[in-house]
């Protein structure tokens, strides 16, 4: 089963399947998603759930705390669809001290 | 003092660990070498002696712990011991087995900001093979089959961080410095370092980054063909890989870059580079060939190379 994901700010909608973690179902769509590890290690895929049921994994708690997870803040690699829905991605909060430091390619 | 040989293991935390239990025996053709009650698993590649290179602990979060290297005498680790206080960095030693199937350790966190440990033993429990008549390969085995885990690179908090870490690997524990990426004013800063112990070009090396992480650690393969079978396996097993085969500029290395299923990035990395020797001459790499140091085909940034990556677990 297939479902249409809206991603908010891309307002593109598309689908899917039932049995891929979002993060793995949107990739193959071009610049729709940030690039990341698709397992649970990075936190580069922190999303938003504003509308939709979803089954989850269990997240990294390195990167969404309880609170998070009962806010349907989420890691969209460990989400899997169960209806339409409708995510924002959030993106990585860079503190100043980040901002200083170089970053290999930047 | 004859010091530092190699790396020992890897200590990561996992969030499945039956996943990665599957994972790493199916797809990397490990074995399960010890279980401990708490569920934390010890493993082993084929052609290596000792009696564990990787552990895997249950966690709520997937993180980096700790990286070994393995000493050659057990008074290097009181020779190692002095030289590093000496430095100014403070060490703890552990009685044997508080590091698993290991004699005494020494532990403290380098000037890089990662914690290791030191030991000169562990329990022997010999190759796949045996060491008498061997076969070149196992018969048996699963997946990718690799040789061993053959280094880690260390994500540090800025080239400060990179630099403090070189200088102490340098300096202290002895190892050579095989390449850097040479950036700023007149290239005045590392922002990434490959050092070597052992004859390859690295057993260890540092990038620069905004927080203190496992970029990744990798396993060694023959060569190119295996490569191109190690994808396949990869791509069988819907493993997602970050960067499909290519060559590395840096250290010649030939590679795939991949995810294990808690998200920690692994590499195979097959031939053996060059030499390395004490004497070698440096290699540096200027900001504005880095890419085609990292990516020498295409000489540009791919994957999620940068951006993601294994944080520490104790920052
Ligand atoms: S993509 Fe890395 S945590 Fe989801």
């Amino acid at each position: 089963m297939k479902y249409n994901i809206l991603v908010k700010d891309k307002a593109r909608n598309h689908t899917c399947n039932e049995n891929k973690n979002l993060m793995d179902g949107l990739s193959i769509y071009e610049n729709l998603v940030p690039k990341g590890c698709h397992n649970g290690a990075c936190g580069v895929c922190k999303i938003h759930i504003s509308n939709g049921d979803y089954s989850k994994l269990k997240m990294n708690r390195k990167h969404i705390s309880e609170e998070d997870e009962n806010n349907n803040i989420v890691l969209a690699c460990k989400v899997l669809p169960k209806t339409d829905m409708k995510i924002e991605f959030l993106p990585k909060t860079i503190s100043n001290i980040d901002k200083n430091v170089y970053i290999l390619g930047n | 003092m004859s010091g530092v040989m190699r790396l020992g293991h890897i200590d990561l935390n996992v969030l499945d660990i039956d996943k990665s239990r599957t994972y790493y025996e199916n797809i990397m053709g490990m074995n399960v070498v010890r279980e401990d009650d708490n569920g934390t698993l010890y493993l082993k590649c084929w052609d290596e002696w000792d009696k564990y290179s990787l552990i895997l602990r249950p966690s709520e979060e997937a993180t980096f712990n700790t990286a070994a290297y393995k000493v050659e005498k057990d008074s290097d680790i009181d020779d190692l011991k002095e030289k590093i206080e000496a430095y100014g960095v403070s060490t703890e030693l552990l009685e044997a087995g508080v590091l698993a199937e290991c004699g005494r350790s020494l532990k403290f966190t380098a000037p890089s900001g990662h914690i290791f440990h030191l030991y000169a033993e562990k329990t022997f429990v010999g190759k796949d093979v045996g060491d008498t008549n061997p076969r070149p390969w196992p018969f048996e085995g699963k997946g990718i089959k690799a040789h061993w885990i053959d280094h880690v690179l260390l994500m540090c908090e800025g080239p400060e961080n990179v630099m403090a870490g070189t200088k102490f690997f340098q300096e202290v524990l002895e190892f050579n410095l095989a390449e850097q990426v040479c950036v700023g004013p007149e290239g005045s800063l590392q922002a990434a370092t490959w050092l070597a112990r052992t004859s390859t070009p690295h057993d260890i090396a540092f990038v620069a980054g905004p927080k203190t992480g496992m970029h990744h650690f990798a396993f060694f393969l023959d060569g190119w063909n295996d490569i191109l079978r190690a994808a396949d396996v990869m791509a069988m097993h819907d493993v997602k890989i970050d960067v499909t085969p290519q060559r590395h500029g840096i250290t010649r290395g030939e590679t795939i870059y991949f995810f294990d299923p808690s998200g920690h990035r692994l590499e195979t990395f097959a031939g053996l580079g060059y030499l390395m020797q004490p004497d070698m001459p440096t290699v540096t790499w200027t900001e504005d060939e880095l890419w085609r140091g990292i990516f020498y085909h295409t000489g540009i940034e791919n994957g999620a190379f940068t951006t993601a990556y294994t944080l520490s677990a104790y920052k």
